[in-house]
């Protein structure tokens, strides 16, 4: 399952992001990941802050041709997502705190 | 029955123990239900007491202030805000653990600026414990205040930030948050958000400031020098010279650029600049003027949660002219900072 995430706040405030396949982790991680992105709230926007300079996701999900999108604050990420989101941390680009993605294709 | 109200609730226990051993048969009766009573109500308000977390605690009468109370805790990597295992209490020396060791210092400072400065005494101005959770997540690059009386510091992931402990700017950052929570307590969006930012770096840089006595000419106006990692080099946020304190930096200078639906952290730029012009124009140290005006706007019962910038601005004004003269140079600085972020007041 293919996922657009821009993780941003922070005490420095600006934005990571990265294109991730939940394949790019081993097979039982995968599969416990795609299973928790299912059951995330879809469609729900601005989460909601528990506390300051704290780190929320907004993920993306691509799947036949349908863009589903979800915000989350870093107490809302379920355990089998963070090996997902580590590869964020990994693999991603830096981009100024207000950056807007336009084309999540 | 009056007699025996008056016992449950005048007569110290001492007394009711004397009169306990009393030969008068109604007066030892009286007594002893007394004494059950009063137990039974000192066992609720224990447990009561212990029921509610450390940060409501309510104040003792004996408190007069001036000296913070510490705790670091470890919380070994993981992403738990419930404390972890305690490295250092207050009054102990070095622990060795550096995060643990700045962070209690840094607490130490901040605490020193608020009670020096302002007389406050710990974040909610009543002596709350300050509470400093360390290693908290594997290479977590960020620091926090959980709105729930612990500041949260991880150890950066080497790329954005390093160990976050580190910047005396960053403690008094996220130990502002707590004391704007107590006062206006601004909602975390929008320009109220970017203001509660502001408060954040307008004394986190007054708490480094004040610990290395730099006035207003010396100090390098930079949020996050020391802790920031090579790909936010020099620093997170220039308060002088909002948008290049780094290649990332989109924080506008005025309200010309102000970022509408923008992070907190973009738009705090146009209020932390205000606060650079005010102090730097009156010169001196940060804390002799500028700073007083806007912890006493911070403070106002009429700044709102949703406040703007210019609710914020028009109370600086208030404040400086009362606090100074209505013709005061403090007045003018005041005047001249918000003209030049281009916030009407």
């Amino acid at each position: 399952m293919r996922v657009h995430v821009t993780r941003r706040g922070g005490l420095a405030g600006v934005a990571l992001r990265a294109s991730l396949d939940t394949r790019q982790l081993p097979p039982p991680e995968a599969a416990a990941a795609e299973a928790a992105l299912r059951a995330l709230p879809w469609g729900r926007f601005r989460a909601q802050p528990a506390g300051a300079d704290r780190f929320h996701y907004e993920l993306v999900a691509v799947e036949g041709g349908h863009e589903r999108h979800v915000d989350l604050s870093e107490h809302e990420i379920p355990p089998s997502l963070r090996p997902l989101l580590e590869l964020l941390q990994e693999q991603g680009e830096l981009g100024p705190p207000s950056f807007r993605r336009k084309d999540p294709s | 029955m009056t007699a025996r109200c008056a016992l449950h609730c005048i007569v110290p226990p001492g007394v009711l123990h004397r009169l306990a051993l009393s030969d008068e048969l109604e007066l030892r009766d009286t007594a002893l239900r007394a004494l059950a009573m009063d137990s039974r109500f000192r066992l609720a308000r224990a447990e009561s007491a212990a029921r509610r977390p450390p940060a409501s605690k309510p104040v003792t009468f004996a408190r007069v202030g001036g000296a913070p109370q510490r705790t670091i805790y470890d919380q070994h990597g993981s992403q738990s805000q419930t404390p972890g295992t305690v490295l250092r209490v207050e009054g102990q020396g070095a622990c060795g653990d550096q995060a643990a060791d700045q962070a209690y210092a840094g607490l130490g400072a901040t605490y020193s600026f608020y009670w020096t400065v302002f007389e406050r005494d710990s974040i909610d101005g009543a002596g709350m414990p300050l509470l400093g959770l360390v290693h908290y997540g594997r290479r977590y690059p960020n620091a926090f205040w959980d709105n729930a009386g612990h500041m949260v510091f991880g150890d950066g992931d080497g790329r954005i930030l390093t160990q976050t402990t580190a910047g005396l700017d960053v403690i008094g950052h996220e130990l502002t948050h707590g004391v704007t929570q107590h006062e206006a307590n601004l909602t975390y969006s929008g320009q109220s958000g970017a203001l509660n930012e502001s408060m954040s770096d307008v004394f986190g840089i007054q708490v480094k400031q004040h610990a290395l006595g730099q006035d207003v000419h010396s100090s390098d106006w930079l949020i996050g020098v020391d802790i920031v990692g090579p790909a936010l080099r020099p620093a997170l946020r220039s308060m002088k010279q909002p948008g290049t304190a780094n290649p990332h930096d989109d924080q506008p200078a005025d309200m010309d650029g102000y970022v509408a639906g923008g992070d907190v952290h973009t738009n705090s730029g146009i209020p932390n600049r205000a606060f650079y012009i005010v102090a730097s124009t009156l010169g001196g140290y940060a804390w002799d003027a500028a700073g007083p005006i806007w912890y006493a706007a911070l403070g106002d019962p009429q700044l709102r949660p949703n406040a703007t910038f210019r609710d914020f601005a028009r109370l600086t004004l208030r404040h400086a002219q009362q606090i100074y003269g209505a013709d005061s140079d403090q007045v003018h600085a005041v005047r001249q900072g918000w003209e030049a972020v281009k916030v009407p007041i």
